[in-house]
């Protein structure tokens, strides 16, 4: 199992090198035994970011020996494991802003400079 | 519309973050095995959904699967999704009663005709022309037929609903049927379980919320991301099924070490359904985990199996 989620990983590398945009695989879809999970992070490592996320309960974005390959964790309000995917990106797309999100706050700080 | 109807403003308001939605519909997304990339298109087309009119309709049940619903509110972002449902109505949630509630739920059909969304729990009796369940003078048969007509798809929450259960147990007294054997030309989802999980329910209503088309299904009628695996497929027991360790009585030996419950009657290995994997109580147990085998609640005729206690085989 491990292999066919590098595999996948590979073919996610190469889509993002030559079109900008990765993808992800969910890995509480798999059947991912023990061994296979002790596979992969030991083949994949660590990298240099570690991205935390209090948004509706905790996130852990992990970049791995990879570039562009990141080992994302998120767990609900209650602590509960909620979905774990690998995501092939440049960052994470739950880390940047979002446009009508940074409109909002802009607009906010103009208002307040007003007052 | 109006900028402020999105469903991103409204839980905005309510302070839940876009990250935190985006977070919700990843593990949405993982929960239905839909693609990974599904779960930021979902999240795009959730943002801006329309809040789309629910018609709930009760007829021969317990109230459970309502009971169930209402506890799933343990996750912030989905318990604000559920409520930007227009629930136009719900007899045990609704305030209205009486002639108004049915004027109410008129006015509704009428005006999202072709949109609306029929959720139906509990059996359909017709036996000597459906006189065993009726509201304000109407058969459930007849409120069925009438709201069925202009539905956009129509879920049957529930074993009653999906499969007769319950009433429709032997000797089925009032002739009770599912929605299937009465609605026949409308996309229909059987959503199983006695009561069904609340997860699982949610789950069903926010992929209608963003696709408007009911997810894959199996044969019968049943969502496969949540019905497409047994119980004992994801039972944490399995290895002492295969070891063939059996608890013999359920305060034996056996049962105090955790072994497989199936010669006292468990009947995971023929029952579709998520509790192994998705668990209840916000994924604190389920059944198996407390110590009893599963009933087998989600499949057909699961009341007339044979005895929740007798070994399948
Ligand atoms: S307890 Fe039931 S579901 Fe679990 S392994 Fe035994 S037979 Fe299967």
């Amino acid at each position: 199992m491990a292999a066919a989620v590098l595999k996948e990983l590979e073919r996610l590398l190469e889509r993002l090198l030559r079109l900008g945009q990765g993808g992800s695989v969910d890995l509480g879809s798999l059947p991912l035994g023990s061994a296979d999970r002790d596979a992969l992070q030991t083949r994949l490592g660590r990298g240099e970011v570690e991205i935390l996320l209090e948004a509706g309960g905790h996130s852990r974005l992990l970049e791995t020996g990879l570039p562009g390959v990141w080992w994302v964790q998120h767990h609900d309000e209650t602590g509960a494991p909620a979905a774990e995917s690998l995501d092939v990106s440049w960052v994470p797309p739950i880390v940047p802003a979002h446009p009508d999100d940074v409109r909002a706050g802009l607009e906010g700080l103009k208002r307040k400079k007003d007052c | 519309m109006d900028r402020q109807d999105t469903l991103i403003d409204r839980l905005a308001r309510h302070g839940v973050t876009r990250r935190a939605f985006l977070k919700y519909c990843a593990t949405l997304a993982s929960l239905m095995a839909l693609p990974p990339a599904a779960a930021r298109a979902m999240a795009e087309a959730l943002a801006k959904a329309e809040r789309p009119s629910v018609i709930w309709l009760s007829f021969q049940e317990c109230t459970g699967c309502t009971e169930s619903l209402t506890r799933s509110h343990t996750h912030g972002v989905e318990a604000l999704i559920l409520e930007s449902l227009s629930l136009d109505y719900h007899h045990t949630l609704q305030a209205a009663s009486g002639e108004a509630a049915e004027r109410a739920r008129e006015a509704a059909m009428k005006r999202h005709a072709g949109r609306y969304l029929l959720v139906v729990d509990g059996s359909i009796p017709v036996k000597d022309g459906g006189v065993y369940s009726t509201f304000a003078g109407i058969s459930n048969l007849d409120l069925l037929l009438e709201a069925a007509r202009d539905a956009a798809a129509v879920v049957a929450v529930g074993t009653c609903a999906a499969f007769g259960g319950l009433p429709a147990a032997k000797p089925n007294p009032t002739g009770a049927v599912p929605v299937a054997e009465i609605v026949r030309d409308k996309p229909l989802i059987n959503v199983p379980g006695c009561p069904p999980i609340p997860e699982v329910i949610t789950g069903v209503l926010a992929h209608w919320l963003v696709f408007r088309t009911p997810p894959a299904l199996d044969r019968l009628g049943r969502p496969r991301a949540f019905y497409g695996d047994t119980v004992h497929d994801h039972c944490y027991r399995l290895p002492f099924y295969f070891q063939g360790k059996y608890a013999k009585s359920f305060d034996d030996e056996g049962a105090r070490k955790g072994w497989c419950l199936y010669e006292l009657g468990c009947k995971g290995p023929v029952t579709r359904n998520a509790c192994a994997r998705m668990k209840w109580n916000g994924a604190t147990s389920f059944p198996v985990e407390s110590g009893h085998g599963c009933l087998g609640c989600s499949e057909p005729g699961f009341w007339d199996a044979g005895g929740f206690y007798r070994p399948m085989s």
